[in-house]
């Protein structure tokens, strides 16, 4: 590569929009308990997959791994499993 | 371009100061301060020194946005020739299209492919990749597969009908083997990359289509 990244922005990006996503996902899981609970459950597989791209592409391959394992849950897991992983994603 | 001139130049208490953003790379510049394109047309417009782009092929309104907002003593400038370009170089490099619904990805994405010297527009759906494909002709698109409004593997096989570019699909899907072999020979793909990107496949697969 004929420059270096600037990691230092792209990173700082990523963990400002982190937090956001968490959150998101904490208010799609809600939904999850509510009566739209299929629509809520692929909301939050689509949550995890894109996640588990982004997070790996800016250096955090343990979120992905994490996001991917949510992915695989988010069909068939009870709320408190899918809670669980969702809190478990941080940097 | 780094932050400095841009802040430099806003403080510049000028009527001549014009500060946009590119279309096509959402760099910030001064458009007083930029190179002017010497398309042929009758309305020149400024070239973007980040990506190199300037706004000849935007949509006609976006055109006339500019031109309504922008000071007449930078319009001015139209009569005058051509300057020579000093990034003249960078119009020759390849250029790619990256197509995804996601912002981070596209950030990042755009920003490893400049760094690898190619020039890059990016397209947040199907339909607008589409058309920025009539009018940009890039050389490779590089699209995810997962999309809404249009699924990246029919963005695929529309542009193979319609133009010459070289066709990437990228998603986090593509792992194993026969979804990879669906990428090929159902949908014509020239290349695939998976998702977390790993930027050196990515620089290989940019090396190999444009060689």
């Amino acid at each position: 590569m004929s420059a270096a990244l600037d990691w230092t922005l792209l990173r700082a990006h990523f963990e400002k929009r982190l937090a956001e996503r968490v959150m998101l996902m904490e208010a799609t899981l809600a939904e999850v308990e509510g009566s739209d609970a299929i629509r809520a459950r692929a909301a939050l597989e689509r949550q995890f997959h894109s996640l588990a791209g982004i997070a790996g592409t800016y250096g955090y391959p343990d979120i992905t791994d994490v996001a991917r394992e949510g992915e695989l849950r988010a069909a068939l897991a009870g709320v408190a499993e899918l809670r669980g992983i969702v809190e478990s994603i941080g940097i | 371009m780094s932050t400095q001139p841009f802040e430099a130049s806003f403080a510049i208490i000028s009527p001549d100061t014009y500060v946009t953003a590119c279309p096509s790379c959402a760099a910030l510049a001064d458009a007083s301060q930029s190179p002017w394109c010497d398309c042929v047309t009758k309305e020149r417009t400024p070239v973007c020194e980040s990506c190199g782009q300037c706004r000849c092929r935007r949509p006609a309104k976006e055109r006339l946005e500019f031109r309504m907002r922008a000071p007449k003593s930078i319009l001015g400038l139209f009569r005058q020739p051509a300057p020579q370009l000093a990034i003249a170089p960078a119009l020759k490099a390849p250029l790619v299209m990256l197509v995804d619904d996601d912002e981070e990805i596209r950030l990042i994405g755009s920003h490893v492919i400049r760094k690898l010297g190619y020039r890059c527009i990016t397209a947040q759906s199907g339909p607008e990749a589409l058309a920025l494909v009539a009018g940009e002709q890039p050389a490779v698109v590089i699209t995810d597969a997962l999309m809404p409004k249009m699924d990246g593997r029919d963005l695929c096989r529309f542009i193979k009908r319609s133009s010459d570019a070289k066709v990437v699909i990228m998603t986090a899907l593509y792992t194993a083997p026969h979804y990879k072999y669906e990428a090929f020979k159902t949908y014509g793909a020239d290349g695939y990359l998976a998702k977390p990107i790993d930027f050196a496949a990515l620089q290989s697969t940019l090396e190999r289509l444009t060689a």
